[in-house]
């Protein structure tokens, strides 16, 4: 912990001034949205085998002989999860000559002090949202880590971008070539309604939420409105387009089942992809651990730590539909 | 060159062969540089994946393609049709398209 600034400004004692929590003031937390696009697989398993199977051709014109026809395909599909954890240490003991000395207690174990509770509930969880919003689902690369050093937390997990794009390598998943992405907002609507209209049509009926950053989904919100002048609608006309909240900036596609969702996961990437509910899954495994810790202490140090898995994919690839930005691996 | 050299003196003469040697392993280091490059973005290509391997040239630039295979205008397009489409890989690098990544030669490093 560094409360140097602190104790600069207010010295290097604590005096009861009346301060209490509602006087420390924290920036907002970014909340986790995309992981709630997939839904949960809970298995111990760390790598999930499932299967597909195809029947291919069947019909033949008829003919009084016997001729057998149709074969059925089975192909292995396998999603994995990865690892994740929190190592904390700290030495509550620096809080007591400061302002923030009411965080103190005069109990020996440092584990029991107001301190831990507090950087545990307002900032741990919190932060472990955050990260797995802004670095992991999305941009997540999996790299083991160097023994002894901590690595990055973009390193824990392979998250959509690498799924994708490795699907893409392995000639899996077809990237539909667009162009350039408009920057006005009426061509951009054009855009992504052409974008739809390439899906495969086998998919294309089934309800999609087209993935995209947020500035490009403001941007989809904004060309649908001057295309259309949807001032009345069934659609919603006036949708919550800056998204620090646990709302989803969706905005629908005209004629279609599909709907466009700002992701701040996605930053600044132009990647923009779709597939329906039932193809976006996570694993999970001691999930209760996202939302519990162990706190220990030795000496006068406190130690907080706690583990769990993570994984997520498509089981069908084919339905996953991407244009061809950010691509590389 | 032979009728020049003549008129040089001994040492003058090994001075010239010995600058022009120098030369040949300037030059042969950086092309060794370039190929070293070159067979380490190819093998990286290669480790990602099955098929993941395809490489097409441009007006003596080389692209790494991007993607297994990629539909454009209704069309599925794979690694072996791009690279006997030179008009549509013209097309590609001129839209500055993310498909191809340019492979890089490491002239800085060569000339060191």
């Amino acid at each position: 912990m560094d409360i140097q600034d602190v104790i600069t400004e207010y010295g290097n004692f604590y005096r009861d001034g009346g301060q209490n929590l509602s006087r420390i003031l924290t920036k907002p937390y970014i909340s986790s949205q995309t992981e709630a696009l997939f839904g949960l697989i809970p298995t111990d398993d760390t790598s999930y085998q499932m299967g597909s199977t195809e029947l291919s051709s069947v019909l033949q014109p008829f003919q009084p002989g016997w001729t057998p026809k149709g074969q059925l395909k089975a192909s292995p599909i396998l999603l994995t999860q990865t690892p994740f954890k929190v190592d904390l240490e700290e030495q509550p003991d620096k809080l007591e000559a400061s302002w923030l000395g009411f965080l103190a207690d005069s109990k020996l174990n440092r584990a029991e002090w107001p301190f831990v509770r507090y950087l545990v509930e307002v900032h741990l969880y919190n932060k472990m949202d955050e990260e797995y919003e802004l670095e992991v689902i999305y941009f997540g690369k999996h790299l083991a880590p160097t023994p002894g050093v901590a690595g990055a937390a973009a390193d824990s997990m392979d998250g959509i971008r690498t799924v994708i794009n490795r699907a893409v390598q392995q000639s899996k998943i077809t990237p539909i070539v667009m162009g350039a992405i408009p920057t006005d907002p009426k061509a951009f609507c054009e855009y992504i309604e052409s974008f739809v209209e390439k899906f495969s049509r086998r998919y294309r009926g089934r309800a999609m939420e087209v993935c995209m950053n947020p500035t490009l989904a403001r941007r989809y919100a904004k060309g649908r409105h001057e295309k259309y002048k949807l001032d009345t609608t069934d659609a919603p006309a006036k949708p919550i387009l800056d998204g620090n909240g646990d709302a989803l900036l969706q905005v629908p596609i005209e004629f279609t089942k599909h709907t466009v969702v700002g992701l701040d996961s996605m930053g600044d990437s132009l990647k923009i992809w779709a597939t329906h509910k039932d193809n976006r899954k996570r694993l999970a495994k001691k999930t209760i651990n996202t939302r519990s810790v162990r706190i220990e202490s030795a000496k006068r140090e406190v130690f907080i730590f706690t583990d769990f898995w993570k994984g997520l994919g498509f089981p069908m690839l084919e339905a996953v539909f991407t244009n061809e930005q950010d691509l590389v691996l | 060159m032979e009728n020049s050299n003549a008129a040089l003196s001994l040492e003058e003469r090994f001075a010239l062969l010995e600058k022009e040697h120098q030369q040949a392993i300037q030059e042969s280091a950086a092309k060794d540089a370039v190929i070293a490059a070159q067979d380490q973005q190819l093998a990286a290509a290669n480790a990602q994946g099955a098929n993941a391997l395809s490489v097409v040239s441009h007006e003596n630039k080389h692209y790494q393609v991007l993607a297994g295979q990629f539909s454009i205008d209704d069309k599925v397009i794979t690694h072996s049709q791009l690279k006997a489409d030179a008009e549509l890989v013209a097309k590609l690098v001129k839209e500055k398209s993310p498909l191809l990544l340019l492979i890089e030669t490491p002239k800085a490093e060569a000339k060191a």
